[in-house]
């Protein structure tokens, strides 16, 4: 039935659930036929390594810009200078910064673990995984604004609509699981943060790549149950007939994969039905793991919850799995402008045990090797004081963690300049990150490519944005 | 030959300045000349790289004529022109020498600013020469610039499979390949097509019967003629142009779920749209319009404005589709503009010439022949209205700017209005405190009854009581006042039925007269156009497209490529009244002429994405892309042969689709017979390139709830007003907000009356890959993820359907299901949904179905008739479900 090449690659690029860019490019490798027109995935471009180490992302985005000076960049200078006002200019966003009186951090920093990377009292738990973590000190975006920022973060642009890193990861790998999508979200059952539904866009990837929200309370996928009640028995009963209705059609349209492929999309909407909730149910888990995450501790539970969830899900083989901030104390809570103190007081415990019970949990698995954890805002904080209490947006400086999956534990790497407004020491970019992810997942960043108005347009765009690997990051 | 425009006219003035400046030269304050001051310090500082043997960027600085000549850039420097001299800039922001080398002194830039404002003196006579041609005839010979052939229609071996000339083209082609057409569809499937692809959703049974009983020879013909002719055709293929302009209702980047910012009166351009093409309105006029619609009436000074005024004005709306983000104070930065600018340009160059033109915003185009300088010359077509030195906001958010909107009545009009209104509110107000001064009357009269009821002893006390404010009454007061206020409380029914005769006679009087006085009332509202404002800028290349870094200047002009010559591509706009240039007229011209080249590829780039709407793939494929990175067209004189049939009749689009319709190529079955021959064709055309059947697809979104909506005989198909309003849920879904309807059926309007955001659709539409809108959308993606079968098998959407189709069905049965019953209740079904009957392998698997489900709901304690009744509902939400059902075939 499949027996012209053409054909054999309309139904590889139909199957695009399991078969992910990179696996069509090696399937492909061999084929002599011409390349397509610039429509669906590109084939002309062979590269990859199936055998990276990587498998998955686990994202835990820190929405609202972390202030890089109180968590894990020590500056004694600050404190030194605690009060006096700097010399020079700040950009800044807000107004409230004008006096530019430096403030060194209320919290204390003392070194941990055997390579002895400093951390702040704000994450004790995180810091005694610091063999694990490699610290970058010296990222800096291109934007001063929350929106825009974590688009450029997730995007590598400053406008919406654009593939965010988690469509290209699936683009580019597909999933293992059939009964999952490749690109899965868990934000806080609460609501949104700040920008919405666009920090996990597909832009004008096709739809499939598109971030599924997946909910830790309630219906864990939009529609997932019936609107109707319905028993389990009549729900299979209509798969049934519907499959039968449908493949004497597909009898009638050999050439059509489409509707091949739409049949399998109904039987895998119903294995997600029970898939989905299986993955849910932290019932299964021990005493001791829940534990980990603080699941039994109302500060704790949400945000350790979905870190759980986080790791069932790279466990059954979904790509990327995008963990938003929880908004319990504000809906941008790392957002320090007038409330530094009191604000990281009441984030950092509810992020900082799940985040670090991530790393533990999953390197006892001996899933740490495979998944790469990244602990990351959008930007860092300005070194001197916004309306007496607070510190205003820093586009220039800010810190990112990054854990397992070939970075290099207990590393840290670049730094800012004396007071943390600006990476000076090894500056790492947005687009250099994007490239070091996908690197290590074994795409390379020059090849993932998809076309789009007259463009393969790439995550990396490295011509433009100079990104490369950085290899010191590396083990 | 033409001259090169204004820059010519300087040379001229220029070589009279040659002449005459060695008389002057003995003058103490003598401006620079180029040998004698302004060569050294380009010897100096230039020479090594732009003296060369082979010149960076070709240009080549040692003379004066070769200077004039320019390089890659363009012009340098422009006589008496110091701001348009990209030279100058260059040298003065020390972009040039570029670094590590030495820079020019202040004194150095001074000598070279003055030169260039003395008009650039040199001792050898020179003239600027025209500006060169940066494309090749080659570049001019890519299949979709060249002017249309005439093609003949090609002779085919098996002449009876040909209808119409465009039967001949496919059938020519194939038999080449050693094919042929498929044999033709049946007329049920046939008419179910025609009806999902020209109006977007199935037929009634009642419709498909009336086709089917129509024997008539001409039966197909005078159906296609028919449906063509029906409002909602305009209402599915507005949709596509709508796609062409990108368009959204919203305003900004539109990136918040729960955040729906609207502007008033945009959706005019939509139904501007709709119209158009239900009144089959020429497009080449359509395109005209929708560039230059305020160019093409007076407006300016119009004391009136006719309804061809505003519908002209309202057209001008395809250029406002742009994201514009400068109505939020922190917005309005000059670097927005100019995204608005250039989103703009690639959805007049996407979108009518099928070219991408985005890369020459920063560098000549690496693959087609569109140079820098060409974009800007387009560009400065829309900078007199996206005007960066006279900024518009989408809303005027201070008092300091001007909204880009016009009121769709004349000042003197609005005036007019208001000062009629208020009279009219006047005569209201008098005919209600006419009614307010008999209900009065009335309501004393109860009033002393009631009080009359009270003991005389007190009456006066009580009414002292109730008179006094509620903190003020003594504690006797608050006594009598508790007791008796209720009781001498007058309502609105007591003085109803207090009123005499000729008190109700009265207040209905007055109460018709109001109402007839509203209605005189007339309003107005805004249009969302485009139009000039301010001074006409000088447009620059930008480097980089970066605002700051302006290079050479530009005159407005068209592209190269799509011009026989330089001379060509050089516009020449007429001015429109006092205050507009002509620009955009200029332009929608240029891009309407037939016979031209740009016409030509227009004309193509409109017939292609006509073929798409009914084919579902082009025969470019790439239909927003027909530069030479695009797919060449697979039936190239096919092609040809429809733009000329297009502009022969016209510029129509209901003849040309008639064409297509009335072929056997749209004829055919999309399953043809297993033959020797189909074996080929598989082999040798997997892909269906050459047309050997009728290409099965996914019906689009809007398709697939309009869809639902008519087989539940709920599709509501007014046309035209504001948009229906959606909500976000906090678990993520989109729907209507049925607690913002006007009219309550208006949630069941078409999908094109849905709001239209960037990129939060209603969540059925979205799954279904309702496009992202960022600017022009050429093609829609179908995907299959399994949100949408999520959607289709548990949404409560499609349930609400599956109901209504069994109650409406049921009501047709004589008594419960049961039985012979069954089989006249799912022939029923299936002429609703899949516009046919069942086989009797259908019967019977649905009817195995049914019995199984209705045992499960007997067993969860459901009554037999009940049970059966939802078993029924249960097989019309499974055929709902059926690829059949989403897809055209």
């Amino acid at each position: 039935m499949f027996d012209g090449p053409l054909s054999r690659r309309q139904l590889l690029e139909s199957s695009s659930l399991g078969f992910g860019w990179l696996a069509l490019q090696s399937l492909l490798a061999d084929e002599s036929t011409a390349a397509r027109p610039a429509r669906g995935i590109n084939t002309t471009v062979r590269t990859g390594d199936l055998r990276s180490r990587a498998r998955s992302v686990i994202l835990l985005n820190m929405v609202g810009g972390p202030s890089h000076m109180d968590l894990f960049d020590p500056k004694p200078i600050l404190q030194k200078f605690h009060g006096k006002t700097a010399s020079g200019t700040f950009e800044t966003l807000q107004t409230g910064s004008e006096a530019k009186k430096l403030v060194g951090s209320p919290f204390r920093f003392r070194p941990h673990g055997e390579c002895g990377t400093e951390f702040s009292s704000m994450l004790p738990h995180l810091a005694s995984k610091a063999d694990d973590i490699c610290l970058v000190r010296s990222m800096y975006s291109a934007n001063n604004n929350h929106p825009q920022a974590q688009r450029f973060l997730q995007s590598g642009k400053i406008v919406p609509n654009w593939p965010s890193l988690g469509a290209w990861v699936s683009y580019g790998l597909g999933t293992e699981n059939q009964n999952m999508p490749a690109f899965v979200v868990l934000r806080d059952p609460k609501g949104y943060t700040d920008g919405g539904t666009n920090h996990w866009n597909n832009g004008w990837l096709p739809a499939i790549y598109r971030g599924t929200e997946i909910r830790s309370e309630g219906d864990a996928v939009l529609n997932l149950k019936p609107s109707r009640p319905i028993t389990p028995r009549i729900r299979r009963r209509n798969l049934d007939l519907l499959d039968a209705l449908n493949n004497r059609r597909r009898q009638l349209y050999p050439d059509d994969t489409r509707l091949e492929s739409r049949i399998r999309n109904y039987e895998l909407a119903a294995r997600m039905q029970s898939s989905a909730e299986r993955l849910l149910d932290l019932d299964g888990e021990t005493r001791a793991t829940q534990d980990l995450y603080g699941l039994h501790n109302p500060i704790t539970s949400d945000f350790g919850r979905r870190c759980l969830m986080a790791r069932r899900m790279v466990e059954h083989g979904v790509r990327f799995v995008e963990v938003m901030v929880p908004i319990a104390s504000g809906s941008n809570p790392f957002d320090s402008h007038s409330n530094l103190e009191p604000g990281l007081k009441a984030v950092c415990p509810r992020v900082d045990q799940p985040s670090a019970a991530l790393i533990t949990d999953l390197k006892q698995r001996g899933l740490l090797d495979s998944t790469i954890v990244v602990w990351s805002g959008e930007f860092g904080r300005l070194p001197i004081s916004q309306n007496k209490t607070g510190r205003d947006h820093n586009r220039n400086a800010f810190g990112m963690m990054l854990s397992g999956g070939g970075f290099r534990g207990g590393h840290v790497h670049g730094g800012t300049d004396e007071i943390g407004y600006r990476s000076v020491v090894d500056p790492v970019s947005v687009h250099d990150y994007h490239a070091t992810i996908l690197h290590l997942l074994g795409i390379d960043h020059h090849q993932l490519q998809f076309p789009h108005n007259g463009r393969d347009e790439r995550l990396t765009d490295p011509e433009v944005t100079g990104a490369r690997v950085v290899r010191k990051l590396l083990s | 030959m033409v001259l090169a425009g204004r820059i010519e006219l300087m040379r001229l003035q220029l070589v009279t300045l040659v002449l005459v400046l060695p008389a002057a030269a003995s003058h103490a304050a003598a401006p620079p000349r180029f040998e004698r001051d302004v060569l050294p310090i380009l010897a100096r500082h230039c020479h090594a790289c732009h003296g060369a043997k082979e010149p960076k960027r070709d240009l080549d600085l040692r003379s004066i004529t070769s200077l004039v000549e320019g390089g890659l850039s363009g012009l340098i420097a422009v006589p008496g022109k110091p701001e348009q001299s990209y030279l100058l800039h260059m040298v003065r922001r020390e972009a040039m020498p570029p670094r590590g080398r030495k820079k020019l002194s202040k004194q150095e830039i001074e000598t070279i600013r003055s030169w260039i404002v003395a008009g650039m003196p040199a001792d050898v006579p020179y003239t600027i020469p025209r500006p060169r041609d940066l494309v090749s005839d080659d570049d001019r010979d890519h299949w979709a610039f060249r002017r249309l052939a005439r093609p003949r229609v090609p002779s085919v071996d098996a002449a009876d499979v040909v209808n119409t000339p465009i039967d001949a083209f496919v059938e020519a082609r194939l038999e080449k390949a050693g094919l042929s057409l498929a044999e033709p569809a049946d007329s049920r499937t046939l008419h179910r097509r025609l009806m999902l692809d020209l109006l977007g959703r199935p037929p009634t049974p009642a419709e498909q019967d009336r086709f089917l009983a129509d024997t008539r020879p001409e039966a197909w013909a005078s159906r296609v003629d028919a449906v063509l002719s029906s409002p909602e055709f305009g209402q599915r293929f507005g949709r596509h142009w709508l796609d062409v302009a990108g368009y959204a209702d919203t305003v900004g980047f539109d990136h918040v779920p729960t955040q729906v910012v609207l502007t008033e009166g945009k959706w005019r351009y939509r139904d501007y749209v709709i119209d158009a093409l239900n009144s089959d309105h020429p497009f080449d006029r359509f395109l005209r319009e929708q560039l230059a619609g305020d160019e093409m009436v007076d407006w300016r000074d119009a004391k009136e404005y006719a309804p061809e005024t505003v519908r002209h004005l309202v057209a001008t709306g395809f250029l406002r589709t742009a994201r514009d983000q400068t109505h939020e104070s922190v917005g309005v930065i000059t670097p927005n503009y100019y995204e608005v600018l250039f989103e703009t340009m690639d959805v007049v160059a996407g979108g009518l010439m099928g070219l991408s033109v985005k890369c020459a915003r920063c560098h000549d185009h690496k693959f087609d022949a569109i140079p820098q300088r060409d974009y800007y010359r387009l560009m400065a077509s829309l900078i007199t209205s996206y005007n960066p030195a006279d900024w518009r906001p989408v809303f005027r958010f201070d008092k300091t700017v001007n909204e880009r909107s016009l009121l769709d009545v004349t000042e003197t009009t609005r005036k007019q209005i208001d000062a009629d209104n208020g009279k009219i509110n006047g005569e209201i107000g008098a005919g209600n405190s006419r009614i307010k001064s008999v209900r009065q009357a009335a309501r004393t009269r109860v009033l002393e009854k009631k009080r009359a009821a009270v003991p005389k002893a007190i009456r006066a006390d009580v009414i002292t009581a109730i008179g006094t404010d509620g903190k003020k009454r003594n504690e006797v007061q608050k006594f009598l006042a508790e007791r008796f206020e209720k009781l001498l409380a007058v309502s609105d029914q007591d003085t109803n039925a207090a009123l005499s005769d000729a008190e109700r006679a009265t207040i209905s009087k007055a109460e018709q007269e109001i109402a007839g006085l509203e209605l005189q009332k007339r309003s107005y509202g805004r249009i969302q156009a485009l139009f000039d404002v301010g001074k006409a800028p000088t447009t620059f290349i930008l480097t980089r497209g970066d605002h700051l870094y302006p290079a050479a200047p530009v005159r407005p002009g068209y592209l190269s490529v799509l011009s026989d010559t330089p001379g060509d591509a050089v516009m020449q706009p007429a001015r429109v009244g006092k205050t507009s240039s002509g620009r955009r007229l200029a332009l929608a011209r240029w891009l309407t002429r037939p016979d031209t080249r740009a016409g030509s590829l227009v004309t193509r780039v409109l017939v292609n994405r006509f073929w798409q709407a009914i084919f579902g793939r082009g025969l470019v494929e790439s239909s927003g892309d027909f530069g030479t990175q695009g797919t060449p067209p697979s039936h190239p004189l096919l092609l040809d042969w429809l733009a000329g049939e297009f502009q022969h009749h016209g510029w129509r689009a209901k003849p040309l689709l008639k064409l297509v319709l009335v072929s056997r190529t749209y004829r055919q079955t999309s399953r043809p017979a297993p033959t020797p021959r189909l074996a080929v064709a598989r082999r040798v055309d997997p892909d269906n390139r050459l047309l050997w059947h009728m290409p099965v697809r996914r019906l689009e979104s809007e398709a697939i709830r309009d869809s639902l909506l008519a087989v539940a005989d709920q599709l509501d198909r007014s046309l035209g007003g504001p948009p229906v309003p959606q909500i976000a849920h906090s678990d993520g879904s989109i729907t209507i907000n049925t607690g913002g309807l006007k009219r309550p059926h208006d949630r069941w309007r078409r999908s094109v009356y849905m709001v239209t955001r960037r990129g939060y659709s209603i969540t059925l539409l979205q799954v279904f890959d309702q496009p992202s809108i960022l600017t022009t959308c050429s093609h829609r993606e179908t995907s299959a993820v399994p949100l949408q079968s999520l959607t289709m098998i548990n949404g409560p959407f499609v349930n609400g359907v599956a109901s209504r189709i069994t109650s409406q069905v049921l009501e047709t049965i004589d008594g419960p299901v049961e039985g012979n019953r069954f089989e006249q209740v799912i022939r029923a079904i299936y002429r609703r949904t899949l516009c046919r009957d069942p086989d009797a392998e259908e019967i019977r698997l649905c009817r195995s179905a049914w019995v199984d489900n209705r045992a499960s709901l007997v067993a969860t304690g459901k009554p037999r008739v009940e049970a059966s009744r939802l078993a029924v509902v249960e097989l019309c939400h499974t055929l709902l479900n059926t690829s059949e059902f989403l897809y055209r075939e």
